[in-house]
């Protein structure tokens, strides 16, 4: 019997990318919930919130780089100043073209980040992301 | 007083005026003002030592004639004005030394003009310069025999003076120290400017490929969306037996993934020469990599390709490889059906430079087209007949200007092309 994730997190301001990010995750089938925030600023005030005593713990967060506002790498940074039972479970580093080798460069700076992914995310990518990091789930 | 000067000077200049011819018409501004001083000083010792009336009427005028050429320079007139301001300056200087004789050192004022028409005449007036140099050693010459020659030299007799003459003598110094003064000023600004010029030009060139840059990064983005999407609809309506559907889609993916290699090939553009550090390399080497990237196509083409010890060069590896594989792919791709392209690759060594040259038998380029296909998105040919982006002899171009040189084709219709280029040795600024 195949365990589905509960709740997987996709932080980025453009919404086509978002509506086929959340397409694809839907018709793989691996999630209870996904959750779309707009911008880093409301992503962190959702992990923050308490709903039921609980707070969301996504176990991904699929986060793009490039926001306007709060960027992806200020989120970085805000996130680990987050109590450990905020956190969500892995973090994947969105990248927006396949050039960007500094962004990348960058990117494996940040300890907390688990993988990056060139867009758009395909169902190819997420199962080997699901694979890697939630072998129990398959 | 300072600002009066500057205003003599400046007559005659406004913003229309080309820099260049704006330095000269201030140097003859200039040159009136050194003028108009020196024979006010004659002037005011002619005053003191009363000399007789007729020569200090001919110090009044030559004052006057002096003021012609700023005066020309007013009205616009600026070429005459320099022309003039020889003329009068030789014909009085000339003048005044006949008529009062040689002791006084009058004469020697021509020296102190003489290097004038080299400046006032721009470079494509060197038969003039010539001419009115000459002018003036010739009068100096004239002068002397004059002296030598004729017994009573002097037309009015001044009172010989030493002072004076050792006056004289401090002139002519001073007029040639403030030439000079005047000619390094000028240029020094002039150069100033250009430095100026060329640093703003610098720098909008960077901002244009940075927004190249930006315009192609940034296109990507909604362009991989809309190909997200025509894949959806693909995908979730893609069983249509609708033959327009098809149709419709086929010109979709066409376009997007031209348009797609456009936006790369933009932004591979931008980014020439960005990635690495120029080293040394062994183009013998680096071709044979190249032709084992092209080897399908030179088998499916029957290519045959002639080089011979090519020599170690100073560049950008990537960009040289890219080069070098844009180069020899339109040689064998731009050739007709029925024939094998041969291939021929040769170089030699020139002061300064390497000169390479690819050259081939294929089709060949009108005259007409030589410099317009080093342009972006440039394509002679239907896409059904030859394919291509238009974008590899742009990439040429700037690769062998990041390497100091120049590319250029010789070719004419079935005769073949001959692309060379040249790449600088050692230098300094890679």
């Amino acid at each position: 019997m195949k365990k589905k994730l509960r709740n997987i997190l996709l932080i980025d301001d453009y919404e086509a990318d978002n509506y086929i990010h959340q397409r694809v995750i839907r018709l793989a089938d691996v999630t209870e919930k996904i959750t779309v925030k707009l911008g880093a600023r409301e992503a962190l005030d959702y992990l923050c919130e308490q709903i039921d005593g609980a707070y969301p713990n996504p176990e991904i967060i699929f986060l793009d780089i490039n926001m306007p506002g709060m960027s992806g790498w200020e989120f970085l940074d805000e996130y680990v100043k987050l109590d450990e039972e905020q956190k969500a479970g892995i973090i994947v580093c969105m990248l927006t073209t396949s050039d960007a080798s500094s962004d990348q460069e960058k990117a494996a700076q940040y300890d907390i980040i688990n993988d990056f992914s060139n867009k758009p995310l395909t169902k190819k990518k997420l199962m080997t992301l699901i694979e890697q990091y939630f072998p129990d789930y398959l | 007083m300072i600002k009066h000067i500057k205003n003599f000077q400046n007559l005659g200049v406004d913003s229309s005026i080309d820099r260049e011819i704006e330095k000269k018409i201030r140097l003859a501004n200039s040159m009136s003002i050194i003028g108009i001083s020196t024979a006010c000083v004659v002037l005011l010792y002619g005053l003191v030592a009363s000399w007789p009336f007729p020569v200090m009427i001919f110090i009044g005028v030559s004052i006057v004639a002096t003021l012609v050429p700023p005066t020309l320079n007013f009205f616009k007139k600026n070429f005459i004005s320099r022309i003039s301001f020889l003329l009068i300056a030789n014909g009085f200087t000339v003048a005044f030394a006949l008529i009062v004789g040689p002791d006084l050192h009058f004469q020697y004022f021509l020296f102190a003009l003489l290097g004038l028409p080299l400046i006032f005449l721009g470079k494509e007036n060197f038969q003039k310069k010539i001419f009115w140099s000459a002018t003036g050693i010739l009068s100096f010459i004239y002068i002397e025999c004059h002296f030598y020659f004729f017994e009573f030299p002097a037309l009015i007799n001044i009172p010989y003076s030493k002072t004076i003459s050792l006056i004289n003598d401090a002139l002519i110094g001073i007029m040639i120290l403030a030439q000079y003064y005047f000619f390094v000023y000028e240029n020094e600004h002039y150069i100033e400017e250009i430095k100026d010029k060329s640093n703003e030009l610098r720098e909008k060139n960077t901002q244009l490929e940075h927004f190249a840059y930006i315009a192609s990064h940034d296109l990507k983005e909604p362009m991989r969306t809309v190909s997200s999407f025509v894949d959806i609809i693909k995908e979730e309506y893609g069983t249509t037996t609708d033959n327009n559907l098809n149709t419709y889609f086929t010109f979709i993916d066409d376009s997007l993934k031209r348009m797609q290699e456009m936006i790369q090939g933009l932004l591979n553009y931008s980014r020439i020469g960005k990635s690495n550090q120029a080293q040394k390399l062994d183009l013998d080497h680096l071709f044979k990599e190249v032709l084992n990237d092209l080897e399908v196509l030179i088998k499916e083409e029957k290519a045959v390709i002639h080089y011979h010890d090519l020599p170690t060069i100073y560049g950008f590896k990537m960009e040289m490889q890219q080069l070098l594989q844009n180069l020899m792919t339109n040689a064998i791709k731009f050739q007709n059906p029925d024939h094998a392209p041969i291939i021929n690759f040769s170089w030699r060594e020139l002061s300064g430079f390497w000169e390479f040259c690819i050259e081939d038998n294929g089709i060949g380029i009108p005259e007409k087209k030589h410099k317009e296909i080093f342009q972006m998105f440039t394509k002679l040919h239907l896409s059904s007949k030859y394919q291509g982006n238009g974008i590899g002899l742009a990439f040429c171009k700037k690769i062998v200007e990041l390497h100091n040189g120049k590319i250029w084709v010789e070719s004419s219709p079935k005769n073949g092309s001959k692309f060379y280029f040249t790449i600088q040795k050692m230098n300094r600024d890679l």
